[in-house]
């Protein structure tokens, strides 16, 4: 039972710590990509619809990636060169994502809800024998993505602090004229971080729609919301912000075990993880405390 | 002659904000192991100059060869790969970064991978080369301004670039800090580095500078190796011959508007940065609160200001206790502030000039501006404060140091305060804006008590009535200013080593 928990919490939590680092790297570099939930449903599609017509995760893992890529691409080239707004563009991505799929799924498979694909492949997942009763059993069952999404903190942790580059990235989120006038290129770093940030919500996309073999309407059904609520929680610290990440997933299955479990509208259930970040926002001062100016 | 570093040809630069043109057919050569004094008048176009060879500006027309290849910049980024290196006007470090992570930044590429491990010992072998030493893994919101400097200077020399300009370094750090900087100077020159040095202190420029450029309006008016002029012939060139002498003495009346009685005042990070200060000001008199920056001077304007909380003690003005109250209720009765921050605290940077300046009388509890009039008092109000400007809606962040701070001087003497306290009021003056200011500030203390807090001791003597001395939050000499008393003997006072007289 427990073990069950444990697992569905992390397997709940992948799309949203993948998201997260995506989310993390672009906060850093001063430019928070406000496109991650589009990124991730356009991501799912291509991932479900690419996998199963090769038949290879793969493949279907990469074109989610070069889809998400694309799009939080067209997020910066819009605010760069065209001058846009962040969040107007972010914005922008996410209905359009909701629409390009809609339309997609309605075109190609002639369905407006759910599409099942019966034959796609699915990723393999741990099974070892002697994990099973040494407290580490629910590792079994966990796939390649969810391993990475917890790979994927750890190694911004690693690039943050340790590598050059990542320590003129973050430089450009603190003050972006001094990290230009001391000689970083401030502009073309946020591009590689919004190139990350595509990456990762790839990557968040495959997770959510692979596994599963099927593409549902608005499946990222807000996980790049909450993942936003993640980055902003774990004020530029990559493993606060996996913290945030889990503990929203564990939130959101709480909200499906207690569907299942008693007789709360399920309406009201869903928005359990809403709340949850609410509240926990309200209580953490958060860094908007160095940037107020004293008025006591 | 050997063949310049760096030849510029005939810049010509005009900002479209304000259609004042910044740049007038400059041309300029640099040449190896020769420091070049920019010297000039706020808003003469030094610093555009500057931007326009660092590539943060580009120019209308004109061309830059370097090391007899055409040079193109297109940002501090391109010409630190290059070998050109510039220490801005401003301090532009990442406070929330540690020394270190503010080093990389700064770091060329040019194909060598280095690690961050042996980084570390590159970057301490040049501290010691330099004689520059900072603590590498601070953040640099711990550190002076001095020490900002410093960092800014080392971020500069670890690319051992072959052009190194120091916009205005002189006008942030004390003395002694001025003294280390000059030494640097002159080792670069004696590396066979080009090392430009742009100034409008005419003295300074004299002590350290191989050839002297005057630059005025945008153009190259003199050009000549120092030792081919004089302070005479450059004073006016620089000022047109025009000179003020002023007079100071008034007499003070007895009234005491502003008592500060042993107020403590908390620094950054829970520490003590005014240990019990206590002063005093009367209608007509100009005190400054002098002594090496970074003492304190800074926290006990805030602190009087209620900026800052004061730990102990009491600030008491016209006979009222107004310990801790708030800027706006401290406006309400009469007492002004003019913060150090001109850029981030004194002025919104965005706004338009109009704004900035009518700030104060649009507060006044009404409901609806008056636009009209509002335009015409700000309009007569610059005109008569002398400031230069485009348009006056243009944002703030248009207009050059100097200009700035005389809107902002205009703005907190035209509320009429009781006191005002001005915080470093000559800092990035020029001669003329300097004269000007002092002239403005002892026509102002004739309705007003002033407490200017600054480091320039120089300056103190000509203008104030009384200086007082602090040093590590402590005050360490006090006195009226009478005739013999020189910048040379107050300075003794600067690092408490002597008792204070009363």
């Amino acid at each position: 039972m427990l073990e069950a928990i444990i697992r569905d919490t992390i397997k709940n939590s992948t799309p949203i710590v993948l998201a997260a680092s995506g989310g993390l790297l672009t906060e850093v570099s001063g430019w928070l990509n406000i496109g991650l939930e589009g990124a991730i449903l356009s991501a799912a599609f291509f991932a479900v619809v690419v996998s199963s017509s090769t038949g290879s995760v793969f493949f279907g893992t990469l074109a989610a990636i070069t889809v998400a890529m694309t799009l939080s691409s067209m997020i910066f080239f819009a605010v760069r060169y065209l001058k846009a707004n962040l969040f107007v563009v972010g914005i922008a991505v996410n209905l359009l994502s909701v629409g390009v799929t809609v339309t997609l799924t309605y075109n190609w498979f002639l369905s407006k809800g759910t599409v099942v694909f019966s034959g796609s492949p699915r990723p393999v997942v741990l099974s070892l024998d002697f994990l099973t009763g040494s407290g580490f059993g629910w590792l079994n069952g966990l796939s390649l993505f969810d391993l990475s999404a917890f790979v994927a903190p750890l190694f911004l942790l690693l690039f943050f602090k340790k590598t050059f580059t990542g320590v003129k990235l973050r430089s450009c989120g603190f003050d972006e004229e001094s990290a230009f006038y001391s000689g970083v290129q401030v502009n073309d770093l946020r591009f590689l971080a919004y190139i990350g940030s595509g990456i990762f919500s790839g990557l968040a996309g495959a997770a959510l729609s692979i596994p599963m073999g099927a593409f549902v309407s608005n499946m990222s059904g807000g996980r790049g919301w909450l993942a936003l609520v993640a980055v902003i929680m774990g004020r530029k610290n990559p493993l606060i912000v996996l913290l945030s990440a889990l503990m929203l997933g564990f939130v959101t299955e709480l909200s499906v075990f207690l569907q299942v479990a008693t007789e709360i509208s399920p309406k009201l259930l869903l928005s359990l993880p809403y709340f949850a970040s609410f509240i926990i926002l309200a209580i953490s001062c958060g860094e908007n405390k160095d940037k107020r100016f004293k008025d006591w | 002659m050997s063949k310049p570093v760096l030849e510029i040809n005939d810049l010509n630069k005009t900002y479209d904000t304000s259609g004042a043109k910044a740049l007038d057919g400059v041309t300029l050569d640099l040449f190896s192991g020769e420091i070049t004094t920019l010297l000039g008048e706020n808003a003469a176009g030094k610093t555009t100059l500057m931007k326009v060879i660092m590539g943060i500006e580009k120019p209308d027309s004109g061309s830059m060869v370097f090391k007899g290849k055409k040079y193109l910049p297109s940002g501090p980024h391109f010409a630190n790969e290059k070998g050109l290196g510039m220490v801005p006007q401003s301090i532009k470090v990442v406070d929330r970064l540690t020394v270190i992570e503010n080093l990389v930044l700064g770091l060329r590429s040019n194909g060598k991978n280095i690690r961050m491990k042996h980084y570390r010992e590159c970057v301490r072998e040049l501290m010691k080369k330099y004689f520059l030493q900072l603590p590498l893994d601070n953040e640099v919101a711990s550190l002076s301004t001095g020490q900002r400097q410093k960092l800014e200077i080392l971020r500069v020399l670890q690319n051992s670039p072959d052009v190194i300009i120091f916009d205005e370094p002189t006008t942030l750090i004390s003395d002694r800090e001025k003294e280390e900087l000059f030494e640097i100077i002159a080792k670069l020159r004696s590396q066979g580095k080009a090392v430009v040095f742009i100034t409008h202190k005419l003295r300074e420029a004299f002590s350290i500078s191989d050839k002297i450029v005057v630059l005025r309006l945008g153009k190259v008016v003199f050009s000549n190796s120092r030792y081919k002029t004089s302070i005479e012939e450059l004073h006016e060139l620089l000022y047109g011959g025009e000179s003020c002498t002023l007079s100071v003495q008034l007499p003070t009346s007895d009234e005491s508007l502003l008592r500060v009685h042993e107020v403590s005042v908390e620094g950054s990070s829970n520490t003590e940065a005014v240990k019990g200060v206590s002063l005093e000001v009367r209608r007509g008199e100009i005190l400054f609160v002098s002594g090496v920056a970074g003492n304190g001077q800074e926290e006990l304007l805030d602190g009087i200001f209620g900026m800052r909380r004061i730990l102990s003690g009491r600030v008491i003005f016209e006979g009222k206790d107004v310990t801790g109250l708030r800027p706006f209720e401290l406006r309400k009765l009469g007492l002004a502030a003019l913060h150090y921050d001109r850029d981030n605290i004194a002025s919104c940077r965005d706004s338009s000039i109009r704004d900035n300046l009518l700030v104060y009388s649009l507060s006044n509890g009404k409901w609806v501006i008056e636009e009209k009039k509002h335009v015409l008092s700000a309009r007569r109000l610059l005109c008569d404060y002398g400031v230069t400007f485009g348009e006056i809606e243009d944002p703030v962040s248009s207009l050059s140091g100097g200009n700035l701070q005389k809107l902002l001087l205009a703005r907190e003497i035209s509320c009429e305060p009781k006191v005002l306290l001005l915080g470093e009021p000559f800092r990035g003056l020029d001669v003329k804006s300097l004269e000007s200011v002092k002239l403005l500030l002892t026509e102002a203390k004739k309705r007003m008590a002033i407490v200017a807090f600054s480091a320039d001791v120089d300056e103190a003597l000509t203008i104030a009535d009384r200086i007082l001395i602090i040093s590590e939050g402590r005050v360490v000499y006090s006195s009226d200013v009478r005739p013999g008393l020189s910048a040379p003997d107050l300075r003794k006072y600067f690092f408490g080593a002597t008792e204070g007289l009363e």
